[in-house]
Order: structure tokens, then C-alpha cells, then sequence
């Protein structure tokens, strides 16, 4: 496909998709091109939006990529919206939040025990703005639930992956070194690791 | 006053006490063997004295010889704390940076949700336990009465409804929830199945919405890609 085209159809398929758009998810409508092919069109569409001017820009957030305002217009946008109240993160939450996306997959308790309080109220209100998800169990007594992430966390806060978190390596550095493990498996597969995690009274 | 005389120390029994409560002489090197084979006990409050001095002679003693271990964990403790309060520290630079990065991001604005043009007169909104439940009362009154009464049990587990639902989802990417429950042969596959997409929900590997207008629950595969590291 000729790439002024592709990027025609890229440009299309950002504006009409709610959600921000996986290069994988690009090449199961483009399937003539692969995948170096799709993030080099894309990145040109960005530049095109940079350098016309446009009010929009295309942002790479949430592992995708996504059709966004520009800051400077937001004041009109919310004048627009202004029955919609936007409710932003409690401190605690965001704290909380913060030991989610480094520690993942964490339970409660974990988290209770860095915070050093009850961290029950704080990962509904996050797991019912689509913050954390539930990642699975814990194979340890009482098989507590695991939270991690999600894609919604990373819109939410403009982010490309996890590892644009600017803290989180100097976090595991500390982590890393003595007791504390920082090796994540997925499903289980860390079963205990993290055991060592009681807070000392 | 009764007087000492040892190889280490010699005097009146309460300054060699004073000594060691001050960490003038080290306790370990007291033997109180020495000591209470020394005396001739002259009278009964001279001895009365020399039992109580004894006594605590011994109690800094055993004090000596316990604080070694408590003091090591404490210092453990300490370590324990400071690593913890450093972690939570990172964390709070962390949870400051995230609040930066949110409100720079309460000025960019995505594309709203259901907006795109095909969907548009389908609304949906994520389906309540209480949706569900009606759903699952409304199955269970239609079933039963074509029901053959199988007298063979064929156990099923939740565990192996949840399989078999993760295999169906799979290939058909979303369900309907009320048919998918009168598909099932029993009462008792309905009710397993019932309790395999609770569970499901719980854990999170299926999203239901709710279909206002039709009053249909659909259950599909939510996205779950791979965000742990």
C-alpha cells in the first residue's frame, strides 16, 4: 500500500476508534504491511499534524496511539463540557496507584503494608474508575487477589507503557537490593516471593 | 556493709552494683560464685543485705546477657523502617509525579465513547449484579418444566464451566447472557455457569454491558493484554 494512502487509512481508523489503537491492532486492517511499515506511517502522520498545525495531535498513549487535543484549546473544550464534573485522584489514591503500577502484581495487604493503612475504600474507587484490574490470586493462604494496571491507567495519565513511570526504576533499585523481591511473575508464578512484606510493628 | 573481696573488685557489695549499673565494670567479669562463697554471715541483717545485693547482682547479670539479642533486632527493625519509609518516599515522589501528569492530562481531551456511528443507537452501560440476577431468576422460571429428571449425576465444577465459557468467549469473541444460560442441558449446568461468569467478572477476564433498550447482557472477553512487566 502506498504510504501517503496508509497513512490516509491510519488517520481514519484513529479518528473513528474511542480508544487508543495498538500497532497490532492497525496491522489486522492493513495486513499488506508490516508492522515497522504501520509505526513508520504513523510517526509521519504525527509529524503532519506537527507541522500543519493542526489542533490535534496524534499521541502515543496506553501502548497506541490516539487522535488528541491540544492543550491550549481545552479551556473551549471544557466550556463545552461544563456540566461534566471530572473528579481527580485523592492523594491516598494516587499513592496508591503508584505502589499498584511498580509492585504489580500486588495484594492488599501488600499495599496496606507499605501505606500503613487500610487501603480497602482506596482499590474500590480505583478498580470502578478502571485504574487496577484484577490480575488473579496469590497462591499463599487466603489466595488474596492481585492487582495490576490498566490500559485505562496509562490513558488516564498520558502514559506510553510502564516504563515511562519516572520513579519506578529508581523504586526497584531500592527494592531490589536485600530482602525485597521484585521478580513478578504473572499468574503465580511468584508464588511467596513477596512474603516477605510485613511491616514491622 | 558488707564487703567484697574478689579478683576483679573490692569494696562494699551496693558501690560494685553502682559500678555495674553505670557500665563501670563489666558484669560478665563478676563471678558470683566468688562472691557468695566469700562471706561469713555474721546476722541476720547483714545477711538479709547481702541476699537482696545478691539478687540484683544477679538480675544485671541476666540483663547482660539478654539485651545482645534485642538490641540486634532493633537495629533490624530500624533497617526494616528506613527501607520501608524510603520505598514509601519513592512512592510518594511517584504518587506527585502521577497528580503532575494528571492534571496535564485533564487538558487533553480523546475521543468520547460511543460516538462512533454503528454503535450509536445501541447504548450500553456496564450490567449491575442485580441485572444479572434478574436475568438468571428469568432463566431459571423458563427452563425447568421440559426438564427430563436425570437420575445420573454428572458433576460439574465451576472451574470446568469457567474453561469451557474462556473456550466459547474465545471463539466468539461476545454472548449473550440469557441465551447462553438456556443453552445449557440442566439446572445444574445453568447454575454453575451462572456462578463461573460471577466468577469471571470477579476476576476480572469478562466485561458484561448491558443493552438498556434491548434489556440484553452481553458478556465479552475484556481486553487483556499484557501489561505486567
Amino acid at each position: 500500500m502506498e504510504i501517503t494512502f496508509a497513512k490516509a487509512v491510519i488517520e481514519c481508523l484513529l479518528f473513528v476508534s474511542d480508544e487508543p489503537l495498538e500497532i497490532s491492532r492497525l496491522k489486522l486492517v492493513l495486513d499488506d504491511m508490516s508492522e515497522a511499515e504501520i509505526r513508520k506511517a504513523v510517526t509521519e502522520l504525527q509529524l503532519d499534524y506537527e507541522t500543519a498545525g493542526r489542533p490535534l495531535c496524534i499521541t502515543e498513549v496506553a501502548e497506541g496511539f490516539s487522535i488528541v487535543t491540544r492543550e491550549q484549546y481545552a479551556s473551549f473544550i471544557k466550556k463545552l463540557f461544563k456540566t461534566r464534573i471530572t473528579h481527580r485522584l485523592s492523594k491516598a489514591a494516587l499513592e496508591t496507584l503508584a505502589i499498584v503500577a511498580c509492585k504489580q502484581p500486588i495484594t492488599k495487604l501488600e499495599i496496606e503494608s507499605l501505606r500503613g493503612v487500610s487501603a480497602d475504600g482506596v482499590l474500590d474507587t480505583l478498580y470502578e474508575r478502571e485504574l487496577i484490574r484484577i490480575l488473579g490470586r496469590k497462591e499463599v493462604i487466603g489466595r488474596p487477589l492481585l492487582y495490576g494496571t490498566t490500559k485505562e491507567f496509562l490513558q488516564y495519565f498520558g502514559l506510553k507503557d510502564l516504563t515511562e513511570l519516572p520513579k519506578l526504576e529508581e523504586i526497584n533499585e531500592v527494592l531490589g537490593n536485600g530482602t525485597w523481591q521484585t521478580k513478578n511473575g504473572v499468574n503465580g508464578e511468584n508464588t511467596g516471593v513477596q512474603g516477605s512484606f510485613e511491616q514491622p510493628r | 556493709m558488707f564487703s567484697i573481696v574478689s579478683k576483679t573488685f573490692e569494696g562494699p557489695f551496693e558501690i560494685l552494683l553502682d559500678l555495674i549499673k553505670e557500665d563501670e565494670i563489666d558484669s560478665e567479669k563478676i563471678s558470683v560464685s566468688e562472691i557468695i562463697e566469700a562471706p561469713k554471715l555474721i546476722n541476720i541483717d547483714e545477711g538479709s543485705e547481702f541476699i537482696v545485693d545478691a539478687a540484683n547482682l544477679l538480675y544485671l547479670k541476666s540483663q547482660a546477657l539478654l539485651p545482645k539479642e534485642e538490641e540486634k533486632a532493633e537495629t533490624q527493625v530500624e533497617v526494616d523502617a528506613k527501607k520501608l519509609l524510603e520505598i514509601y518516599n519513592k512512592m510518594k515522589e511517584l504518587a506527585f509525579d502521577l497528580e503532575k501528569k494528571e492534571l496535564k492530562q485533564k487538558d487533553v481531551f480523546y475521543r468520547e465513547q460511543d460516538m462512533t456511528a454503528v454503535y450509536a443507537e445501541e447504548t450500553f452501560k456496564e450490567a449491575t449484579l442485580y441485572d444479572l440476577l434478574v436475568a438468571f431468576k428469568s432463566v431459571l422460571t423458563y427452563i425447568p418444566k421440559d426438564e427430563v429428571l436425570s437420575l445420573s449425576r454428572e458433576g460439574i465444577t465451576v472451574r470446568q464451566k469457567i474453561n469451557e465459557i474462556l473456550d466459547h468467549i474465545n471463539s466468539v469473541e461476545q454472548f449473550e447472557f440469557t441465551a447462553f444460560l438456556k443453552e445449557q442441558k440442566t439446572r445444574e449446568h445453568i447454575i454453575t455457569a451462572f456462578l463461573a461468569i460471577l466468577e469471571m467478572i470477579k476476576l476480572g477476564l469478562i466485561a458484561c454491558r448491558h443493552n438498556a433498550a434491548s434489556n440484553d447482557i452481553f458478556i465479552s472477553r475484556k481486553d487483556n493484554g499484557d501489561y505486567v512487566r
